[in-house]
């Protein structure tokens, strides 16, 4: 069964730059990336955001949950 | 960042479009009368070579950012001055007196350049004004030729271009020039 | 046969070392409001897109049909995993050839390649890299041309090190780059393992094979291969590679202190040369 993973938005200001999740995880379940891009600019960090990707992956070890600075993950056994 | 223009200097094709459209030239060729046929190749030359000095003569003042970048990573890497400068004026030549958007590059290695025509506004030109025989003995390649060659000896390249397909014969025109 | 060869190879040559596949205009004559947007921010999104199909992965049926669709698209935007002496061969036609941050790290792992830092790993090719300025979002930390020999001794320092070369395709059969990858951070690997996409990575025109006689079991190699390929006979103390698994990267062989394994040509062997 798939875990489920939810981040909050609110709580994950800039992704890119706090990146912790996305390096702790063994199985690197999550992807970051810009929510817009423009010609001859680059994305400001706050327009960056945090998915959880891979999530089939995800062994439910709580990595992520205990270094979120932010309490912005939360992570749950599946259910079908 | 700056707000740079890629694309080619606007200006500078309307001005080699109306100075070397092929419609006016052609009528120039009398080539209805069968005497004419060497005046008119050598008018052909005459018309690639000049279009090619008037492109580089313009383009090296009209510089785009694609050119400036190449320009830096000539001079950084020492390499590419073939194919990209070559290709540079090629591309002004074609897009200046062709209808098409784009000229289709079939190689642009550090060996070799290759492009495709698949429609031509002198051919046609010649087609129109003289027929169909006149335009198939492809006395306008004098004209292509011509190009090719004035482009390469300006940047001192000494390679000898050739014609691998024509409109005559294939429906499309395909240069090669290869080192 | 390797079906991008077939399909774009020179006379059955192997399509990477065609000339044509890496030939674009310099420039071309936009009309005014016509103008198409590059696809960059779904380069950038990328994994974001594989959600739907990864949620499946618990209904086999329904994975199955959507897989294919995603194989699909990836028909027009993927890559094959190349020899470092196919590499040297490809930079050698490819111009100009560029250094940039690898785009799946920056997505993957957050990390940044902008060369000061951390060095970079990914090189850009052809004449899209003249106008990298438009999107300083996409190549973050700029572009850095390469001559043809500072190519080859970037491909050759990262491969040694560990990393499998792939190249990447924009418009299948437009080669846009040369890729330095591993696993789980590249995403066309982790695709093509995990999820079973094939055109975003095909395996390599060779396969590892370990000689018997020279292995004195070391295991350095086993430590190496980013495909799972290869695992230690304990009771023959030998390493070995399951060539079904063996993408051909070649990693192995430079690892290898004893010089045993050695790549052969996945067309002589009748057993693998469908298998791509
Ligand atoms: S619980 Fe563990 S495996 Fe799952 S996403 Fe978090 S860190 Fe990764
Ligand atoms: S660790 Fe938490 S705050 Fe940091 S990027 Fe991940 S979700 Fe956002
Ligand atoms: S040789 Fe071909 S491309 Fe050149 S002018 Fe004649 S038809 Fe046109
Ligand atoms: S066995 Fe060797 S060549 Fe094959 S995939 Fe693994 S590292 Fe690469
Ligand atoms: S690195 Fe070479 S010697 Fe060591 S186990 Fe692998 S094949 Fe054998």
């Amino acid at each position: 069964m798939i875990p489920q993973i939810e981040i909050d938005k609110n709580k994950c200001a800039t992704p890119y730059e706090c990146k912790k999740c996305l390096q702790i995880c063994p199985q690197a379940v999550f992807a970051v990336a810009p929510t817009k891009v423009e010609r001859f600019k680059e994305t400001a960090p706050e327009d960056y955001e945090v998915q959880a990707v891979f999530k089939d992956k995800c062994v439910l070890c709580m990595d992520c949950v205990k270094v979120c600075p932010t309490g912005a993950i939360k992570v749950k056994v599946g259910s079908s | 960042m700056e707000k740079y223009n890629f694309g080619l200097d606007e200006e500078m094709i309307k001005e080699l479009s109306e100075e070397f459209a092929p419609r006016n030239f052609v009528k120039t060729l009398k080539l209805s009368q069968p005497h004419t046929i060497e005046d008119a190749r050598a008018s052909l030359e005459e018309y690639g070579r000049e279009l090619a000095r008037r492109s580089i003569e313009k383009g090296e003042k009209r510089i785009d950012r694609v050119y400036h970048v190449m320009k830096k990573a000539m001079e950084k890497t020492g390499e590419m001055k073939f194919p990209f400068i070559l290709q540079r004026y090629l591309e002004i030549a074609y897009l200046s007196i062709q209808p098409f958007r784009r000229l289709r590059i079939v190689a642009n290695s550090s060996k070799i350049i290759s492009y495709r025509l698949n429609e031509c506004s002198l051919y046609k030109a010649i087609e129109e004004e003289y027929g169909k025989e006149a335009a198939n003995k492809m006395v306008c390649k004098s004209a292509c030729f011509a190009l090719i060659e004035e482009i390469l000896s300006h940047f001192d390249f000494d390679i000898k271009p050739s014609l691998e397909a024509s409109m005559a014969d294939d429906r499309k025109c395909q240069f090669k020039i290869e080192r | 046969m390797c079906e991008l060869c077939e399909k774009y190879g020179d006379n059955g040559g192997r399509w990477y070392l065609n000339p044509e596949n890496y030939a674009r205009p310099l420039y071309k004559k936009v009309e005014k409001g016509k103008e198409k947007e590059p696809m960059i921010l779904t380069e950038l999104q990328g994994p974001f897109y594989y959600k739907p199909l990864i949620e499946l992965k618990d209904n086999p049926e329904a994975f199955e049909k959507m897989r294919e669709g995603y194989s699909k698209f990836h028909e027009t935007m993927g890559g094959q995993v190349v020899s470092l002496e196919d590499a040297k061969k490809m930079v050698e036609i490819a111009q100009p050839i560029a250094r940039m941050d690898c785009i799946c790290r920056r997505i993957t792992r957050a990390t940044l390649e902008d060369g000061e830092q951390r060095p970079r790993t990914c090189l850009g090719l052809g004449v899209g890299m003249f106008r990298w300025e438009e999107w300083p979002e996409r190549y973050k930390g700029g572009v850095e041309f390469l001559s043809t020999e500072e190519a080859k001794e970037h491909i050759e320092h990262w491969h040694k090190r560990g990393m499998v070369i792939t190249i990447m395709t924009f418009g299948t059969p437009y080669i846009g780059g040369i890729c330095l990858c591993d696993y789980p951070d590249c995403l066309a690997i982790r695709m093509r393992l995990d999820y079973g996409i094939k055109p975003m990575l095909l395996k390599g025109h060779q396969v590892a094979k370990v000689n018997y006689e020279e292995c004195t079991g070391c295991g350095t190699c086993v430590q190496r291969c980013q495909f799972g390929a290869i695992k230690m006979e304990v009771t023959t103390k030998k390493s070995n590679i399951d060539m079904t698994r063996c993408f051909g990267c070649g990693v192995c062989t430079y690892a290898c202190p004893q010089d045993a394994i050695s790549l052969i040509d996945r067309e002589k062997l009748p057993g693998l040369k469908e298998e791509w």
